[in-house]
C-alpha cells in the first residue's frame, strides 16, 4: 500500500513542464487542429507534432498558465494542421509573399519612429492578418531565430525571414495609412 | 530596435481578441490510447534529459503529499483499491491509476517485437517503437485495432468511466478486459516480461481471440 502510495506521489509530484503543458493545453490545442482537420486521428497527430516542436524550444516557455504560451501553442497546432492539409489535399501553395508589391510599399522605418503611438500600433495589429500577426508573435514575442520559426512552421529558413520582413512592412504600411509617418 | 520593442508590447496586449477567435473548449475529447502513449513516450523522454538532481530535491515535498493524500483518502475514501492479478487499481471517478507489480521476468527492454498474424484478418497500418515501447496500429475494413507493447513502468492509467474491470486470461496469463464507450474495449495483459495493452472498436470476444493470436515477429538487433 505504501509502495502503491509512493509511486502515486512520485508521478503526480513530478508535473514536468511539459506535462503541466499537455494537462492545460492539449484540449485547446486538439480542437484547434481539428476545426481545419475535420477528423480526429490526424486532429491528435498535430496535436502531438506540435508538442515536439515546442519541447524542442521549451526555454521559450516563460509561464505556463499564461495567454502568451496559450497563443503559442495554438499557432504552432494551427500551422502543422494546415501543413498536414496541404499534404493531403495537395494544394499548390501560393506563398502570401509573391503577393505583396515590395516595389511600392518599401516604408523606411526609421519616419515611422518618429511618431509612434502605441495605440495606433495596437490599432494597426487587430488589422493584421493571423499570419502576418503569428510570425511577429514568434519573432518578436518569442524571441525565435528564423531558423528555429522555419522549424516550428515546417518552412524554410529563407521563405522565414521573408515571412518577418513582410510582415513588419506590412504592418509599418498599416501605421502608414493611419498617418503615423510622413511618407506620402 | 525600438520599434520592434513597442510592436512586441502591443502584441501583448492584443493577444487576448486574437485568443478569442479560437474555439472554446465546450466539451473534453477523450484522446485515443495511442495519442496517450505516444505522449506519455514524448514525457517520457523529456524526463530522461533531465538530471538527477531534480528528482532528489523533490524527495523532501514527497512524503508531505504523501502524507496527504493517505489523510484524504481515509477522510474522503474516494480512492477504491482493488486486485486482479498483477493489477492493482487505485479507482478514482472517472479512470484509474494502475500499480502493477514487478517480478524478476520482467523485461526492460523491447528484444521481440510481438505483433498479430495476417490470418487475424487485421493488416498492420502504422508502428512507432523505441526501447521501452511498440506500439502498432491494425486495420481490417471499419475496424481500428492498437496493440501496445511495453517494459513494466509500474505505473499505467486505465479509463474505468464505464465499467468495471475483470479478470480474464490471455495464453494462460492473467489480465483484465474493460469495456469503453462507443463500442470500444480495452484488454492488458502481461506475457514475457512484457505489458500488452489490445484496444479497439471490436466486441470481446473479439479482442479476446486477437490477444491470444499475439506472436513474436521479429527479434530486435542489439536491443
Amino acid at each position: 500500500m505504501l509502495s502503491i502510495y509512493l509511486s502515486m506521489v512520485e508521478t503526480e509530484e513530478e508535473k514536468s513542464l511539459v506535462e503541466e503543458l499537455y494537462i492545460k493545453y492539449e484540449q485547446a490545442m486538439y480542437l484547434t487542429a481539428f476545426s481545419i482537420l475535420r477528423n480526429k486521428y490526424s486532429a491528435e497527430d498535430a496535436v502531438q507534432d506540435s508538442f515536439i516542436k515546442v519541447i524542442n524550444h521549451l526555454d521559450k516557455i516563460r509561464e505556463i498558465n499564461c495567454n502568451e504560451t496559450r497563443f503559442y501553442l495554438v499557432t504552432i497546432v494551427k500551422n502543422t494542421s494546415l501543413n498536414m492539409l496541404r499534404k493531403k489535399q495537395r494544394y499548390p501553395e501560393v506563398s502570401i509573399d509573391e503577393v505583396f508589391d515590395a516595389g511600392t510599399d518599401d516604408v523606411v522605418e526609421d519616419e515611422v519612429i518618429g511618431k509612434i503611438c502605441s495605440e495606433e500600433i495596437r490599432n494597426a495589429l487587430k488589422n493584421l492578418s493571423d499570419t502576418d500577426y503569428e510570425i511577429l508573435f514568434l519573432y518578436l514575442v518569442k524571441e525565435h531565430t528564423p531558423s528555429e520559426i522555419a522549424h516550428l512552421l515546417d518552412i524554410t529558413g529563407n521563405q522565414a525571414r521573408q515571412r518577418i520582413f513582410r510582415a513588419r512592412q506590412r504592418l509599418i504600411k498599416l501605421l502608414n495609412m493611419r498617418g503615423v509617418t510622413n511618407v506620402p | 530596435m525600438y520599434l520592434d520593442n513597442i510592436i512586441a508590447d502591443e502584441i501583448m496586449n492584443t493577444l487576448n481578441e486574437r485568443l478569442a477567435e479560437y474555439p472554446a473548449v465546450l466539451n473534453r475529447h477523450r484522446f485515443s490510447l495511442a495519442y496517450r502513449i505516444k505522449r506519455r513516450q514524448t514525457i517520457r523522454t523529456y524526463l530522461k534529459g533531465r538530471n538527477v538532481s531534480y528528482r532528489s530535491s523533490l524527495k523532501s515535498t514527497r512524503y508531505a503529499l504523501l502524507a496527504i493524500l493517505l489523510a484524504v483518502s481515509m477522510l474522503m475514501g474516494f480512492c477504491i483499491q482493488y486486485a486482479i492479478g498483477r493489477f492493482i487499481f487505485n479507482a478514482h471517478r472517472e479512470h484509474s491509476v494502475v500499480y502493477i507489480s514487478g517480478t524478476s521476468e520482467d523485461k526492460i527492454k523491447i528484444e521481440n517485437i510481438y505483433g498479430l498474424p495476417s490470418d487475424t484478418g487485421f493488416s498492420l497500418t502504422e508502428r512507432q517503437s523505441d526501447d521501452k515501447d511498440v506500439i502498432s496500429i491494425y486495420q481490417s475494413g471499419d475496424k481500428k485495432i492498437t496493440l501496445c507493447q511495453s517494459v513494466n513502468d509500474d505505473i499505467s492509467n486505465f479509463n474505468t468511466q464505464y465499467s468495471d474491470p475483470e479478470k480474464i486470461m490471455i495464453n494462460d496469463c492473467e489480465g483484465v478486459f474493460i469495456s469503453e464507450n462507443n463500442g470500444s474495449c480495452l484488454a492488458a495483459w502481461i506475457m514475457d516480461g512484457y505489458l500488452f495493452m489490445l484496444s479497439g472498436n471490436i466486441n470481446k470476444n473479439m479482442l479476446i481471440n486477437l490477444a491470444e493470436a499475439t506472436i513474436v515477429e521479429k527479434h530486435v538487433e542489439n536491443p
